[in-house]
């Protein structure tokens, strides 16, 4: 230690001014790294939220470029249009809820199709009504070809019917209907506007030319919920409900495919075909490039209906308030500006600890101090280097989801919750319903029992086959011989895998050819034969008796390790007092195989708080709930119901439950130590 | 003869008499306890040979002619989901044991800041019931793009199992002599060199302990693929055995219960070859609070 102090003796100046022109230069870069990077994230932020359109749940959005205007169409029945100075110009209130909205220039009309089976023609710029063709279903999609003035309709009927119309824009005459069989949610005019492509609720994409006559098809995974064709190249991007995008060419060859995470919902290619914009049910957009390689994600709070890529401004619409908007220029160098912000983030980090090293280094009392703390760290760096991996996966695996589980308790967190930002603080709710309704208390009491059984299972016969094995007689050769092999006997059932053994218990208590009743059958009792799983009465006792005799291997081996551990003495001196077995068994073995049976009895309290593997195999909880237990609640809660926040609040009850039980067996074994 | 010799021998007679009925008494109850473990096993062999109609018939008729044909119905249905399990379930006992020799070390030789913290912070976890994170952990691999690989299973599976086997390697390399160590380190071994050629042979018997015990517990887990495993092609058997029991289940015992055989064997094989060492490492006084 004196000889270290010696080492830390006072810096010379010159170390000083070193440490000192370091820390400065180390500042200068911090501030440099820090602007850099706030500059490219300044540049990749690329969606920014628009003051107006705060309608409640925003729909669809065009944009007119010779008027200068913007068209909101909402999910609540209305259009808006906004002039250049965000302000409302004119808005009109239709009676249904607003799918596809297209635009004549030529014209200046502004074509609708609404839910309530109708295709408006408004002008745009005043907003009068100047048409309304009614057509057989909803509308949920409209492409339109301004040359010829023919207007796409895609209009549902119901699950099983869907029709496409082909309408002359001046009359409304139908030029063409295509009667489907599944729903054909977009439906859109190839390159040359000769043919349609659309994709159904079967996963179909189909080419189909203006006579109604199916040219081409490829598959999709699932139902199709987007299409967009790519106007310069007369591709066709195809999205499903599960994420996987197509692309494919105008003949329907698939050119590439990918699946991006969460339900597909709005697909958008920018004109010039070099982006490509896919929206989420869950709020994610994910944008392309030509290639299919993401460039870029963000995430939003709502499901994102639409992806409008304008001449010079272009919008992501979500189903809520919530309108952006960004620049197609800023995702030129997204990809550059993405990595920058990286960089420089780390960057940054490594010169905060540098710059604090250095300015350590500058102050001799924190420098000894500093000097210290890593002489600490370098002298243990074996220890440290060596838990790392293990403290780096308990902290993402089981802490990071302890605390995630701590708080979704009290949240309303389910299936229900389409993105993270709408789950809600609800307090004890969660909890108040284990107790109020639900299954969970009903469990408790099935959960008692077992556990009771369990314990009992425990500590009588693998203790009992322990001391059996350990009466064995020692000494001369035979008797380890005899020892050896019943251990490895009793050790053996082990390897047949708990599903299988659960499993083979099934076919045993199986009412027509389970072994049980046949042996019963066999034996004259026939008369004692019962459906053991199948009878409210009897299904909690066959899961009990499971596993019968209870030979647990484990248990078994622990004990006997326990036994044979004994110092040899103490049986000699007990022998000289004249002992029996009977109190050998309870003077000797039982406060000398404490340690070991209390790691049995809390190992299995925790297990089977928790347990649920065997009712699950067994009688899934059923007949009725005869055989609930409170992990089986949980786990159905999770998969089944979807209840998250709910299943989450029933495993901290667990957790507080096992805490407890812990807590007493820790204390049992301090007071023994005292 | 003597009197009092004859009748020390007499007593020794009898004592002896008496030693050898309370030995075959106990080998006689013990003999019991076995036949009674092994039923479910033989009655899964005896079972796995019958067609159905022989199981209707009478089900403790010997099978004849035995179905040796389920055999291939369970192999053509399970080969590939047993070698899933094979590798899963030999990567990830590789990670726990490896994982836990290494921390169970540093705790049980080594004195560094923190160490009572960081023991802490990984024993505390024997608390946490598995259920209370099934949710948020399921979340989590979705987050992390692991689902349907092989990476939600091992990554969990080492994170979890490591908590027990740090705590047993620790208790048991408490129990190697100091002095071994000490005089390694006089002679210069590095720390690392202490750790591989002193530790790990000596504790050979525990490690092979946490082979088997976790060996058995990854094969049997079934909750965990069932739900981060979508593919049938990388499924686990644990799981595929009930979705082949349900399917074979009605139609056709023999078969069913043949695939139960068939998922039986990676074990036995496994324990074939380390059931020596795995006894003496849990009776080994190691394994206890």
């Amino acid at each position: 230690m004196a000889l270290k102090r010696d080492k830390a003796a006072p810096p010379t100046g010159g170390i000083r001014r070193a440490a000192l022109y370091l820390s400065i230069v180390f500042a200068l870069l911090l501030i440099a790294s820090c602007a850099l990077n706030i500059y490219a994230r300044g540049q990749t932020d690329i969606f920014r939220m628009v003051e107006y359109g705060k309608s409640l749940q925003n729909n669809r959005i065009l944009v007119s470029s010779d008027l200068n205007m913007v068209f909101l169409g909402t999910y609540h029945n209305t259009v808006l249009a906004f002039d250049a100075n965000e302000k409302q110009v004119w808005s009109s209130d239709i009676g249904g809820a607003i799918e596809a909205m297209r635009y004549d220039p030529q014209r200046q009309w502004l074509i609708i199709g609404s839910q309530n089976r109708n295709v408006y023609i408004f002008d745009a710029a005043s907003g009068e009504n100047i048409a309304t063709y009614p057509v057989n279903g909803k509308v949920y999609d409209l492409d339109y070809h301004q040359e010829t003035g023919r207007l796409l309709v895609s209009a549902n009927v119901n699950a099983s019917s869907h029709t496409l119309y082909i309408l002359d824009i001046e009359t409304g005459e139908p030029l063409m209907t295509a009667k489907l069989k599944q729903v054909a949610r977009n439906a859109r005019f190839s390159k040359d506007y000769n043919h349609i492509f659309y994709g159904d609720a079967r996963g179909r994409v189909i080419k189909m030319d203006l006579n109604g006559e199916t040219v081409a098809s490829a598959k999709a995974t699932t139902e199709v919920r987007a299409v967009a064709v790519v106007h310069k190249t007369g591709d066709v991007m195809v999205l499903d409900t599960l994420g996987n995008l197509f692309r494919f060419d105008e003949d329907l060859n698939q050119l590439y495919t990918l699946k991006l995470v969460g339900e597909g919902r709005a697909v958008g290619v920018s004109d010039d075909g070099r982006w490509v914009a896919v929206g989420t049910r869950e709020g994610d957009i994910y944008i392309l490039n030509e290639r299919g390689e993401v460039q870029f994600t963000d995430r939003h709070s709502y499901d994102v209906t639409q992806i409008y890529f304008g001449e010079d401004v272009s919008y992501a619409v979500t189903l809520s308030p919530e309108l952006f908007e960004f620049s197609t220029k800023k995702l030129d160098n997204i990809n550059t500006m993405s990595l920058l912000s990286t960089v420089t983030l780390w960057t940054s980090l490594g010169l905060i600890v540098l710059l604090a090293s250095s300015l350590i280094m500058t102050f001799p009392r924190s420098r000894a101090k500093g000097r210290r703390f890593f002489e600490a760290l370098y002298h243990h760096r074996v220890a440290y280097l060596m838990l790392l991996p293990s403290i780096a996966l308990i902290l993402i695996f089981n802490y990071y989801n302890v605390f995630q589980a701590f708080y979704y308790a009290f949240t309303d967190w389910s299936q229900a919750t389409r993105t993270m930002r709408e789950i809600n603080f609800i307090g004890f709710d969660n909890f108040v319903k284990i107790f109020n309704e639900g299954y969970f208390l009903l469990g408790v009491k099935n959960l008692l029992i077992m556990m009771a059984a369990s314990f009992l299972k425990l500590l009588t016969v693998p203790l009992l086959l322990a001391e059996l094995v350990f009466a064995m007689r020692t000494g001369s050769g035979e008797s380890s011989r005899r020892r050896y092999w019943f251990r490895l006997l009793l050790v053996m059932p082990m390897v047949v895998p708990g599903v299988v053994s659960t499993l083979m218990w099934k076919n045993i208590y199986d009412p027509n050819i389970g072994a049980l009743n046949t042996l019963l059958d066999t034996v004259g009792l026939g008369s004692w034969k019962h459906s053991w799983l199948g009878n409210p009465d009897t299904a909690l006792g066959a899961i009990i008796c499971m596993g019968f005799p209870w030979v647990n291997s484990f248990a078994f081996l622990v004990y006997y390790g326990g036994l044979i551990n004994i110092p040899a003495d103490l049986f000699e001196a007990a022998r000289v007092d004249g002992s029996t077995p009977v109190w050998n068994f309870f003077h000797i073995h039982l406060p000398l195989i404490s340690p070991q049976l209390k790691m049995l009895i809390i190992t299995t309290f925790i297990g089977s708080v928790q347990d649920y593997g065997g009712v699950y195999l067994l009688t899934q909880g059923g007949p009725g709930t005869a055989t609930y237990v409170p992990g089986l609640e949980l786990y159905y809660a999770a998969t089944k119901f979807g209840l998250y926040g709910y299943a989450c609040a029933m495993g901290l009850i667990m957790f507080v439950v096992i805490l407890i039980g812990s807590l007493i067996n820790l204390r049992m074994k301090t007071q023994e130590l005292n | 003869m003597t009197e009092r010799s004859l009748r020390a021998d007499r007593m020794h007679t009898r004592r002896k008499v008496r030693q050898i009925s309370f030995q075959s008494g106990i080998t006689f109850v013990t003999v019991i306890f076995v036949l009674l473990a092994f039923i479910p096993i033989f009655l899964m062999l005896f079972l796995s040979l019958k067609n159905q109609s022989q199981f209707y018939a009478n089900l403790w008729a010997i099978p004849n002619p035995p179905q040796w044909k389920n055999y291939d119905a369970a192999w053509n249905q399970l080969i590939r989901n047993m070698l899933n399990s094979v590798a899963t379930v030999s990567v990830g006992t590789l990670l726990i044991v490896s994982l836990s020799a290494m921390s169970g070390y540093v705790f049980a030789r080594l004195e560094f800041p923190l160490k009572n913290f960081l023991f802490m912070l990984m024993l505390a976890l024997m608390m946490v019931p598995g259920v209370l994170t099934l949710t948020p952990s399921f979340k989590l691999i979705q987050r992390l793009g692991l689902k349907n690989t092989w990476w939600a299973l091992w990554l969990p599976w080492a994170s979890g199992g490591q908590v027990m086997g740090m705590y047993l390697c620790r208790t048991f390399i408490s129990g190697q002599p100091a002095s071994l160590f000490e005089s390694a380190r006089i002679d210069g071994a590095t720390e690392f060199k202490a750790f591989f050629y002193i530790a790990i042979p000596l504790a050979k018997p525990i490690l092979a302990t946490l082979v088997v015990m976790n060996m058995i517990s990854l094969y049997g887990d079934f909750i965990w693929p069932l739900l981060v495993i979508e593919s049938n092609t990388r499924q686990v058997i644990s799981v595929a055995i009930q979705t082949y029991s349900s399917s074979t289940g009605m139609t056709d015992y023999g078969a069913m219960i043949a695939g139960f055989v068939m998922a039986t064997v990676p074990l036995l094989i496994m324990f074939m070859f380390s059931s020596r060492l795995y006894i003496e490492g849990i009776t080994s006084g190691a394994v206890k609070a």
